[in-house]
């Protein structure tokens, strides 16, 4: 029966449950779906690493034996270990396309999934390729791969299209930031299957550990193991695939649950204003349940359960539809930056714990809305309420008061009285404002990266990279053609007091091909003495202005020691930069790995000395491309801070309009036009949106800024917000709360004063 | 040993400077299936007296003995029991849950009490079975209080409380309320209070007592009260 009762309260009260459920449902929906989205590709490359033995660790170097791998394998805590030859080589049609070819004996580690053709085989002649690669350039089972290595042409027929845990994120690591199958895949074969010439050298040893045994550990290890040699260790979470991936999933995360825990407080608050004008309006009812015996718990229970239904309902909904309609929105960008076994959602159990939660505090504030009404013994209850002690705050008293007009008197009085209402509705407003610019911001600060990386500190036209095989003089012709500015890029390893992080170096010729800016984004110059380092790095390292530091490039065994000169802020490949001077002052010796020109060039990139060309617009719209998630999701952030300001002013405007018809209609009768009455209203209206924009924007302010914490530790954004989105914000949040005042007031000239004035409880 | 006694029962209500005393040492007895009418001006005291005894409030002083047990001693829970298993409560405002139908209202019982009357039987008592599907705003104030009567009596309480039963309807209906009131009360044994400030109802109940400011003026016994049909002038 009391089920009856609450189905017939809510209906009587739609307009309230409605928007309550609806914004229990966005919260839900929103959520469960980026959730979906996020864990289900975590879910797929799990069980994709899991089923593929994805390394644990790789240990790259020059030339590894097999005795090295046996004595790996006997390092406590390693279960496993694979060794592999793995070099990129250009295809012998076209050099600018490129395979990263591993060749295997009778590997367990880092094994391909075949996804069409013959399955792994070491009996087998031929070649196994990314299929994604093989797809871009048409190629099928059975035609013929030729490979240039070293003077050497490896020519194999396809045996089967695969995919690789290590190429879930597969680009070539030269600055395209969106994979290119087209020009770079992957490539498995057999050492049985290379010709007797062949010198085979591993340069890899793979390596999977034990459950539960500590990295750094076995990292130690190796290190003392192949203290004689260099050898770059990386992990998974240095892995470029892996952690590429994993910082994907990290965004989705954390933007999945801003949005949700906004919705979240709100329906909450809703439903607790909510239920504190039911439960007040049926404080007789209240005392007539209790007389007729029934307990205090299940009066409660039965009010409880009318936050709970909703919260419940709207979360299931969500659940159910979410997962359903946000993932597959989001794959379709995704698909086009990463390559998984199969695109499938997955609910986490953190789902349901959110629905629990969300029907939870919903019924929470429904306990704490009607908390109040039970506490009096059944006979007060029973009695007419007794009339609110007026009591006159402290503006009323001041002599200040008298001189205000008499709408901005009741509005006053009206936001004191209605302390709770008032709060919601600034809350309301402060959350549509906090998340249109939370996702208009978003979109400003990757998009400031986009400009600040290509227009401010890469003001190169065309990067033209060199062959790390060719000749001194073919780079001198190349330098006669092309003006330009000589770059050394390449890996290194930066350590300072005991901290250690991998990180690039740029070694700069002289030239205007690339910017650098300080903390504040003012233009600087490198110093003829000491090195640069990027600011995320001196954060990493903790280095300061004047600190030395020490650092070894690939193939190094010795550390090179030099001053900390100037700290520069880059947006990605966080690192070292020093002159070419000073790099050759150090005993180094500088080869150059691109040149980078000025103007548009018309260089032959089947040119030997020339490895690829690429363009800065073409780098600019491939990172674009990245970002596209980012944006796709702020969409959904943009829509859902309209939705969830309109619900919640219009829940509010309909409850005042509720609770205070009866003054409305007192204020007809006395005289007063309905487009005062509207004024009146509108004023307090404008008032808490003020109020709550003002307290929105720095919300959203803080909220990029959060969101920009989240992104790895190798990306340096910083909040850039633009005064337009700003003023769109604003302008937005002001054009839902004075429409939704519109649409409400309208009721003004339907206030029949008889029945409004009479129906007296 | 009586039904119902009260000794030395007082009630203040705290009024935060001064004290109200709306029950001043009063003490009564009241036997079982008696009918009792409550008689005595506006603030007298009635309907604290009503809630004392139906266990919708405390006392400040004394004790009230329901069948030997002392009710004042009751902590919340147990009230909750009593008033749930012994009391029936009928208002002037009839007090229906207004998004329920007259069935639903008198059902509602059931979710509390297994052993209760069937709805529709209670309904019948009160002579309203063809309304049992309209809703509180449906019907008329008479038909209301009837269904709060077939609320209160599907119980099967000990004691059926009704505080000014009557207030809120014509003299006519009001009498066809109390008629019932008192039917139930000769044909059931029901124990019945009622409060009213018509004095000439007097004549109906075995017993009537009047209140002054918070007193017990008279108690009057009639040994052989009229049945109410016959009272109409
Ligand atoms: N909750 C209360 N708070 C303060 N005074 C009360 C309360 N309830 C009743 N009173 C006072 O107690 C006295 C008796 O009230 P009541 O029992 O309702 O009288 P009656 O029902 O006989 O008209 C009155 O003076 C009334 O003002
Ligand atoms: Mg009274």
């Amino acid at each position: 029966m009391l089920l009856r009762k609450m189905l017939r309260d809510m209906k009587y009260n739609l307009r309230q449950f409605i928007s309550i459920f609806i914004m229990a449902f966005l919260a839900s929906f929103v959520f469960t779906g980026i959730n979906a989205e996020w864990y289900g590709m975590q879910t797929v490359a799990d069980k994709y690493y899991r089923e593929t033995r994805l390394s644990d660790i790789w240990v790259i170097g020059s030339i590894f034996s097999k005795e090295d791998a046996m004595r790996v394998k006997d390092i406590s805590g390693v279960e496993d270990v694979s060794l592999r030859f793995s070099s990129n080589m250009p295809l012998f049609s076209d050099n600018n396309k490129e395979l990263n070819i591993n060749i295997i004996d009778d590997n367990t580690l880092s094994i391909p999934k075949v996804i069409q053709g013959s399955s792994f085989d070491d009996t087998m002649d031929g070649i196994w390729l990314d299929s994604s690669f093989a797809k871009a350039n048409g190629l099928e089972i059975g035609d013929s791969v030729s490979l240039v290595f070293s003077d050497s042409i490896i020519e194999k027929n396809i045996l089967g299209l695969i995919i690789h845990p290590e190429h879930v994120y597969s680009t070539n690591e030269s600055g395209r930031f969106t994979p290119d199958h087209e020009n770079y895949g992957f490539g498995f074969l057999y050492s049985s299957s290379l010709p007797q010439d062949f010198e085979l050298h591993y340069n890899q040893i793979l390596i999977e550990l034990n459950d539960g045994v500590r990295e750094e550990d076995v990292t130690k290890e190796l290190e003392n193991m192949f203290s004689d040699r260099f050898i770059l260790i990386i992990n998974r979470d240095a892995h470029l695939s892996v952690s590429t991936f994993d910082n994907e999933i990290r965004q989705n995360k954390a933007m999945g649950g801003v949005f949700p825990i906004v919705f979240f407080l709100i329906a909450a608050l809703s439903i607790f204003t909510t239920m504190t004008r039911i439960t007040y309006s049926q404080r007789t009812q209240i005392g007539t349940l209790k007389a007729l015996g029934f307990s205090k718990k299940t009066i409660l229970l039965h009010y409880i359960s009318y936050g709970i239904w909703i919260g419940l309902i709207g979360g299931i909904l969500g659940l159910i539809t979410g997962p359903l309609v946000i993932p597959p929105i989001l794959f379709n960008m995704q698909k086009t930056l990463y390559t998984l076994p199969e695109w499938s959602i997955a609910i986490s159990p953190v789902s349901f714990v959110i629905i629990a939660l969300l029907a939870l505090s919903c019924g929470i504030s429904s306990y704490l809305a009607c908390r109040k009404q039970l506490i009096e013994v059944p006979a007060a209850s029973l009695r007419p309420r007794a009339p609110k002690t007026n009591v006159h705050s402290k503006i009323e008293k001041s002599r200040l008061w008298y001189g205000l007009s008499f709408a901005v008197q009741w509005n006053i009085r009206d936001i004191i009285r209605s302390k709770i209402r008032s709060i919601m509705a600034t809350v309301g407003v402060l959350g549509c404002t906090a998340l249109l610019l939370f996702g208009l911001g978003l979109g400003d600060t990757v998009n400031s990266v986009s400009s600040w990386m290509y227009n401010d500190l890469n003001v190169y036209e065309d990067k033209i990279n060199i062959d790390p095989q060719a000749s001194i003089e073919d780079i001198i012709v190349l330098g006669s053609n092309y003006t330009g500015q000589w770059i050394q890029e390449s890996n290194i390893e930066i350590r300072y007091n005991y901290k250690k992080e991998n990180g690039f170096l740029t070694v700069l010729d002289d030239g205007d091909g690339i910017r650098f800016e300080d903390k504040n984004k003012n233009r600087i110059n490198l110093y003829d003495e000491g090195i640069g380092i990027s600011y995320k790095m001196a954060e990493l390292l903790d280095v300061k202005v004047g600190d030395i530091i020490e650092w070894r490039s690939f193939g190094q065994k010795d550390w090179t020691r030099s001053e900390v000169s100037v700290i520069y802020r880059t947006p990605m490949g966080q690192g070292l930069a020093i002159k070419r001077s000073t790099y050759d002052s150090l005993g180094q010796s500088f080869k150059p790995t691109s040149l980078l020109t000025y103007d548009r060039t018309d260089a032959d990139s089947a040119l030997s000395v020339v490895e690829s060309i690429q363009n800065k617009e073409v780098l600019k719209s491939s990172f674009n491309e990245l970002l596209d998630s980012i944006r796709m999701i702020i969409a959904i952030l943009v829509l859902g801070a309209i939705l969830l300001g309109s619900v919640v002013l219009y829940n509010l405007g309909a409850l005042s309009y509720t609770e205070r018809i009866r003054e409305l209609a007192t204020l007809k009768v006395l005289g007063f036009h309905p487009g005062q009455i509207r004024s009146l209203l509108r004023m307090q209206n404008i008032w808490l949106t003020i109020l709550g924009i003002i307290l929105g924007v720095p919300i959203g302010y803080w909220l990029v800024g959060f969101m920009l914490s989240t992104m790895p530790a190798s990306i340096d954004m910083s909040t850039d917000i633009s005064k337009t989105s700003v003023i769109i914000s604003i302008l937005g949040t002001f054009i839902v709360s004075i429409t939704v005042n519109l649409i409400l007031s309208r009721n003004i000239k339907r206030i029949n004063m008889v029945s409004a004035l009479k129906s007296v409880e | 040993m009586s039904f119902i006694e009260f000794k030395h029962v007082t009630k203040d209500y705290d009024m935060g400077t001064l004290k109200c005393r709306a029950i001043d040492d009063i003490s009564f007895k009241i036997e079982k299936g008696e009918f009792v009418i409550i008689l005595g001006p506006s603030g007298a005291g009635k309907s604290t007296l009503l809630n004392l005894l139906g266990g919708l409030d405390y006392v400040s002083d004394g004790s009230i003995l329901i069948d030997g047990d002392d009710i004042t001693k009751y902590d919340e829970d147990d009230l909750t029991t009593y008033r749930k298993d012994a009391i029936g409560f009928v208002f002037q405002f009839y007090n229906l849950i207004p998004s329920l139908t007259a069935y639903e209202n008198v059902s509602l019982i059931k979710a509390i009490k297994k052993d209760s009357l069937d709805a529709i039987e209670a309904l019948e008592l009160v002579g309203l079975s063809l309304h049992r599907d309209k809703f509180p705003s449906q019907l008329s104030g008479g038909e209301q209080q009837r269904v709060s009567i077939a609320r209160a009596i599907c119980k099967n309480p000990k004691l059926l409380l009704c505080d000014e039963p009557t207030g809120a309807l014509d003299t006519e209906t009001g009498l066809k309320v109390l008629e019932l009131l008192q039917k139930l009360s000769r044909q059931k044994g029901q124990t019945v209070i009622v409060v009213t400030h018509n004095d000439h109802m007097a004549c109906v109940a075995d017993r009537v007592i009047r209140m002054r400011n918070g007193k017990i003026s008279e108690i009057i016994m009639n040994q052989s009260p009229l049945p109410v049909e016959e009272v109409k002038w």
